[in-house]
């Protein structure tokens, strides 16, 4: 079967794009532990996280929960929190993008990042009853403030892989 | 997570999958590798030589204090025999391990380190520095592990003060911070009290030091004290780390005890 260029838009498939998905978890995988282990940034928003939304968001064919739950238990051995926590965490996130995902495509990039931004305020809320954080000073407004740096790494992230996206089924 | 949190059954599930990821962080700490790389590279010829001299310094005291406990040993020995005691000094086996790099994030605390279980590193063995008590292995891969630091909230260390013998849980608060629990109100302490291990529970072999106090506060109508205190090893500094073993008896003590034993036997 031929495939348009219009199709190829509108229904982006796992199969067109599955190298890029992997290296791209991959390469989210090592920024995150990157910002924490050799830059000490422990308030960097979840690069990982973000990606993962944005397949949510562009795959429409799947569900995404079985990758949310991977990469979940990943981050739980990589940061030594309970195996299952932040797998509970990604699930719950990619749950709720799949149900306005269809919405979120059309939105804007400033209320599509806005809305992201929520998500990520759902995050630390969950994280903070499921992890106990110590936050002492500086570091609680550090916590809280985590979401607005969504409003910048979201354009970013999300320019960068439509912008790899376009180029890998393309090409 | 309730089954991780509570068990260890998923132990094993752990290893795997932090030997999976164990390329992704080793990857990841490269700019921490190459910023480390250049720094030991800039130091110039008169900082090595002043810390070569430093050292070569150092290492005679300890040879010094080295001569002294050896004596010390066959002293205690000595004792421990007229008294009819078992002897209470011991020898540990110790291997030298670097730092790959910190996690110090408000959810959990831990390093990892360039040792693993094709060195014969296991879980729960005590890590120290040149000062005192850093923590203990928690998780072992191939050729890394996870090393929980003392101020981790999940940690707990049953501990005694050095000067007065009371026993007490230190506890992690996060943030370089440690908190002495179940310290009655009628005992004594102050402030720069040391705070050593108690070796109860076997994972913490007895004798290291851990803490200092540096805050006491009396509390209205509770039975215990509430004690700050704050970590003698350098927590988050440290390049170079001790990993204990299990602690085994002294060969000078059965050498001796043996001896004795036949000469009496006769």
């Amino acid at each position: 079967m031929v495939l348009q260029m219009s199709d190829k838009v509108f229904s982006l498939n796992f199969s067109h794009v599955k190298w890029l998905l992997f290296i791209s978890y991959l390469i989210g995988l090592i920024i995150d532990s990157m910002l924490n282990f050799s830059f000490a940034l422990h308030f960097a928003p979840p690069i990982t996280l973000l990606i993962l939304l944005f397949w949510s968001s562009q795959i429409l064919n799947q569900t995404h929960l079985f990758t949310a739950f991977i990469l979940g238990l990943l981050y739980d051995a990589s940061f030594n929190t309970p195996l299952g926590a932040h797998a509970l965490l990604f699930i719950t996130l990619t749950f709720i993008m799949l149900r306005i995902r269809l919405r979120f495509k059309g939105y804007p990039m400033w209320q599509q990042s806005l809305l992201v931004a929520i998500y990520i305020l759902i995050f630390q809320v969950l994280g903070w009853f499921i992890f106990h954080p110590v936050l002492s000073g500086i570091h609680a407004y550090y916590y809280w403030l985590e979401p607005l740096t969504i409003l910048i790494a979201w354009p970013l992230v999300s320019n960068i892989m439509h912008s790899l996206t376009q180029r890998v089924v393309f090409e | 997570m309730v089954m991780d949190h509570y068990t260890h059954l998923l132990a094993n599930f752990r290893t795997l999958l932090l030997t999976t990821i164990d390329p992704i962080e080793r990857a990841a700490t490269l700019p921490l590798s190459a910023y480390q790389y250049f720094q030991q590279d800039f130091k110039t010829v008169e900082e090595l030589k002043k810390q070569n001299q430093q050292l070569a310094t150092e290492n005679l005291l300890l040879k010094a204090r080295q001569q002294q406990l050896e004596k010390l040993q066959f002293e205690v020995s000595r004792l421990n025999l007229l008294l009819g005691t078992a002897s209470q000094m011991s020898s540990t086996d110790m291997q030298i391990a670097n730092v790959n790099f910190y996690n110090l994030t408000p959810i959990s605390q831990f390093f990892s380190i360039d040792k693993g279980s094709l060195d014969n590193v296991k879980v729960h063995q005590t890590v120290i520095d040149s000062k005192g008590l850093i923590g203990q292995v928690t998780d072992v891969t191939p050729a890394s592990a996870r090393v929980q630091l003392i101020t981790d909230p999940d940690i707990q260390v049953p501990v005694r003060i050095q000067r007065t013998g009371q026993r007490g849980i230190l506890t992690g608060l996060g943030q370089s911070q440690l908190s002495l629990q179940f310290i009655p109100n009628t005992s004594s302490i102050k402030i720069g009290d040391l705070i050593e291990t108690s070796g109860l529970g076997g994972i913490y072999p007895k004798g290291y030091p851990v803490a200092t106090v540096s805050s006491i506060s009396n509390l209205k109508d509770q039975p215990y004290y509430e004690i700050m205190a704050d970590p003698v090893a350098d927590i988050n500094l440290a390049e170079k780390v001790l990993i204990l073993s299990p602690s085994v008896e002294s060969k000078i003590d059965v050498h001796i005890d043996t001896k004795l034993n036949g000469a009496s036997n006769e």
